[in-house]
C-alpha cells in the first residue's frame, strides 16, 4: 500500500514539474506508463534520413528516431506520438501497405507535449512498418518520445436525437 | 500571453538546438481533392544576425511558392506565401517547403498540414486487375465504380487521364468506367492513376489507382519484393526465385536497377530444376537514406519483354536508433484496457485519480439558432475521427445526401469527458418529413455511418 501511495505522489509531482529535480523520480515511474506505450529519446538518435515521404532533400541536422512496428496479422491501428521539447514530424513511411502511388504518405506534424495521432489506411497488411519521428523544422531540437499503438474501435455516438 | 508563450517556445528551441531560423508549422483549412489552397508559412529569425533567403523550394512539384522576403532581420518574423495542391491527397497530409539561405546551416523546413476530403466513399480507390497474363487472347478487364454517399447524383463526365497499360471507356449510366488491359512494355506490377472529370462543384475530379500484375512465362516469387530494413554497413544480400511456366525458352540476362543502386547476378536454383533460376542481388550502401523504392529489371531472351520487380524498404546508416515494437502484442494489450477487468488492473494512481475526479467533463457546444430540424449528438473523443457530417433523405431508404460540405470539427474534451454537438437544417421545408443520420469523417480520409437514420417533420 505504501509503495502505491508513493507512486501516486510521484505521478502527481511529475504532472506538476516536468524537469529538474523531479526528472529522475519521473523516470522511475516509467514502468507505469499506459499499456501499449513505448518510450524513446530523440536526443539519443542520430541524423539518419534523407528521403521522407516524397522529400529528397537533406534539411538541417535533425535527429531521426525510428520505430519498427511488426504486425503479424492485418490490423487497423493508430499511432499516437508525444514529443517533449521538440515539434514532432511523424511519418509512417514503409511497409506492405505503403507500396501504392497515393497511400503511403501517412504523416503529420504536432505540437510539443501534445499527442499527435497518425491514422494509416484501414486494415494494414501484416509486415514491418517504419515510423519516423523527427523535429518538424529540421533543427536539432530533441526530447523524450512516447509512442502508443492503439487498435481502432468502431466510432459510436453516446446519444443522437432530431427535433 | 500567447505571444509570450510562442516567444518562449521559439527561444527555448533556438537555445537548445543552436538554430537561427525557426519555422512554425501551419495547419491549413480543410480542402477537397483537386483543390488548391493558399496559406502562409511563418519563419522567425531567432539569431542575432540578418539571414538572407536565397530560395524557397516546394518538395512536391505541384506546390507553388508565391512570394518570400529576401532578408529576415534578427528577431523578425516573416510570412512566406505558398499554394498547396491537394489533388492526390486524402486525409491528413503534409506539404513541405525547404527554406534555403546563404548559409546552408541556417536552412529550415517549413511544413503545412492539411486535411483533404473526398466526395467518394473510398478515400483511396484502387482497381486491382490481380495477376493477369500479358499474352492472353482476350485481354483482362476491370471496372471502376463511382460510389458516393455524399452526392447521390455524382456522375463521370469525361476521362481525363488513362493509365498507359489500359484502355478506358465510360459505361452507360456514367457511374462506372470499364478498363481493358492494353499492351505493356514489361512484365510486372503496373500502377497508374485513372483521372475523371465529375459533374459536381463540390469535387470536380476524382482519381483511382489502377494496378495490374502482368505476367509472362517467367514469374518472380515475390513482386513487389520487400527489402525491409537495409543498413548501409551490412552486405544486404537477397535471393529472388524465378519460375518458368510456359513454352518459351527460359533465358534470363543480368538484371539492372531503377532508382536504387545495386548489383545482381543470375544463377541456377539450389534444387537444380530446369524451370527455376534465382537472382542473387545486393543493395549498395551509397543509396539515399530513408524511404527506398525502385525496381530491378530482369532482361529475358530475344522477343520477350523484360521483367520488372518492384523493390521497397528503408535504408539507414545503422540500426542504433531503431526501436522494435511488437505491434500484435501492444495492440492486444491496448484492446484489453477497455475491459472492466483491465480497468481494475490499472496503476493505483490512475484508479485513485479517476475515483477522486467526479467533475462533469461534458463540453456543451452552443446550439445554432433558427427553426429548422435540430440534430443533437453526444460523442467521446475518437482518435481516428477528424469530424462529423450530416446526411439527409426524404425517406428512410434514401438516397441520402451530405448536407455539410465542410466537416463539423471534432472537439477534444478533458480525458473521460464527452462533447454535446448540435446542427440545424435551415434548408428543410416546413411540414416535410426528413430522415437524418450522422457520419464520421476519419483522419485517414475514409467515412463511416455512425448513427441510425432518425425521422422528423420540419416545423
Amino acid at each position: 500500500m505504501r509503495s502505491k501511495l508513493i507512486a501516486a505522489t510521484l505521478v502527481a509531482a511529475c504532472s506538476m514539474f516536468s524537469s529538474g529535480a523531479f526528472a529522475a523520480a519521473c523516470n522511475a515511474t516509467a514502468g507505469t506508463v499506459a499499456v501499449g506505450t513505448v518510450a524513446g529519446d530523440l536526443c539519443a538518435a542520430t541524423d539518419q534520413l534523407v528521403q521522407t515521404c516524397g522529400d529528397t532533400t537533406t534539411i538541417g541536422n535533425a535527429r531521426d528516431a525510428i520505430y519498427q512496428v511488426q504486425l503479424g496479422a492485418a490490423n487497423t491501428a493508430t499511432f499516437s506520438v508525444t514529443g517533449t521539447g521538440f515539434t514532432p514530424y511523424v511519418a509512417l513511411m514503409n511497409g506492405p501497405a505503403c507500396n501504392s502511388l497515393n497511400s503511403c504518405q501517412v504523416e503529420d506534424i504536432g505540437t510539443a507535449g501534445t499527442p499527435l495521432v497518425i491514422n494509416p489506411s484501414d486494415n494494414l497488411p501484416a509486415g514491418n512498418y517504419y515510423l519516423f519521428i523527427t523535429e518538424a523544422s529540421g533543427s536539432a531540437a530533441c526530447g523524450a518520445i512516447s509512442l502508443t499503438t492503439t487498435p481502432v474501435l468502431p466510432v459510436s455516438l453516446q446519444k443522437f436525437s432530431v427535433e | 500571453m500567447r505571444k509570450i508563450l510562442l516567444i518562449c517556445a521559439l527561444a527555448a528551441t533556438a537555445a537548445s538546438a543552436d538554430t537561427t531560423l525557426v519555422a512554425e508549422s501551419v495547419r491549413a483549412p480543410d480542402s477537397y481533392q483537386f483543390e488548391r489552397t493558399s496559406t502562409s508559412l511563418t519563419v522567425t529569425n531567432a539569431g542575432k544576425e540578418v539571414v538572407s533567403i536565397t530560395k524557397v523550394l516546394p518538395l512536391r512539384p505541384t506546390d507553388r511558392v508565391v512570394a518570400f522576403p529576401a532578408r529576415i532581420a534578427a528577431g523578425e518574423s516573416v510570412k512566406i506565401d505558398v499554394e498547396i495542391d491537394a489533388t492526390n491527397d486524402v486525409g491528413t497530409s503534409i506539404h513541405t517547403f525547404h527554406v534555403q539561405t546563404k548559409n546552408a546551416a541556417d536552412d529550415v523546413a517549413a511544413r503545412v498540414a492539411i486535411h483533404v476530403q473526398t466526395a467518394l466513399d473510398n478515400g483511396r480507390p484502387i482497381v486491382d486487375f490481380g495477376s493477369v497474363s500479358g499474352t492472353a487472347a482476350n485481354p483482362a478487364q476491370a471496372l471502376f465504380e463511382l460510389k458516393s454517399g455524399d452526392i447521390p447524383g455524382l456522375l463521370v463526365e469525361e476521362i481525363l487521364e488513362t493509365p498507359s497499360f489500359t484502355k478506358a471507356s465510360i459505361e452507360p449510366g456514367k457511374r462506372s468506367v470499364r478498363l481493358t488491359l492494353d499492351k505493356v512494355s514489361y512484365y510486372g506490377i503496373h500502377r497508374a492513376n485513372l483521372k475523371l472529370k465529375l459533374n459536381s462543384d463540390v469535387q470536380k475530379q476524382a482519381w483511382s489507382e489502377i494496378v495490374a500484375d502482368v505476367r509472362g512465362d517467367v514469374v518472380p516469387a515475390a513482386n513487389p519484393f520487400p527489402l525491409d530494413l537495409v543498413l548501409a554497413d551490412k552486405p544486404n544480400e537477397y535471393l529472388l526465385v524465378l519460375r518458368h511456366q510456359g513454352k518459351s525458352e527460359f533465358v534470363v540476362g543480368t538484371p539492372s536497377f531503377e532508382r536504387i543502386k545495386g548489383k545482381a547476378t543470375v544463377e541456377p536454383c539450389a534444387a537444380q530444376s530446369d524451370d527455376c533460376k534465382q537472382v542473387r542481388f545486393s543493395i549498395a550502401k551509397d543509396n539515399s537514406r530513408g524511404r527506398l523504392t525502385g525496381a530491378m529489371i530482369i532482361p529475358q531472351g530475344k522477343g520477350q519483354l523484360p521483367i520488372k520487380v518492384d523493390l521497397f524498404g528503408v535504408m539507414l546508416k545503422d540500426d542504433s536508433a531503431i526501436i522494435k515494437v511488437d505491434g500484435d502484442k501492444v495492440l492486444a494489450q491496448a484492446a484489453q484496457t477497455g475491459t472492466e477487468e483491465a480497468k481494475g488492473k490499472q496503476p493505483f494512481a490512475a484508479q485513485l485519480k479517476g475515483a477522486l475526479d467526479t467533475r462533469d467533463k461534458t463540453v456543451n457546444l452552443p446550439e445554432p439558432p433558427g427553426k429548422g430540424p435540430l440534430l443533437r449528438w453526444q460523442a467521446e473523443k475518437h482518435l481516428n475521427v477528424h469530424g462529423y457530417a450530416i446526411y439527409r433523405a426524404s425517406s428512410e431508404q434514401g438516397p441520402y445526401e451530405r448536407l455539410t460540405r465542410d466537416v463539423i470539427a471534432q472537439v477534444t474534451p478533458e480525458e473521460g469527458g464527452s462533447v454535446n454537438y448540435s446542427w440545424r437544417d435551415d434548408s428543410a421545408v416546413s411540414g416535410k418529413q426528413y430522415w437524418y443520420y450522422i457520419g464520421a469523417v476519419l483522419a485517414n480520409g475514409n467515412k463511416q455511418k455512425i448513427s441510425p437514420p432518425m425521422p422528423v417533420t420540419a416545423k
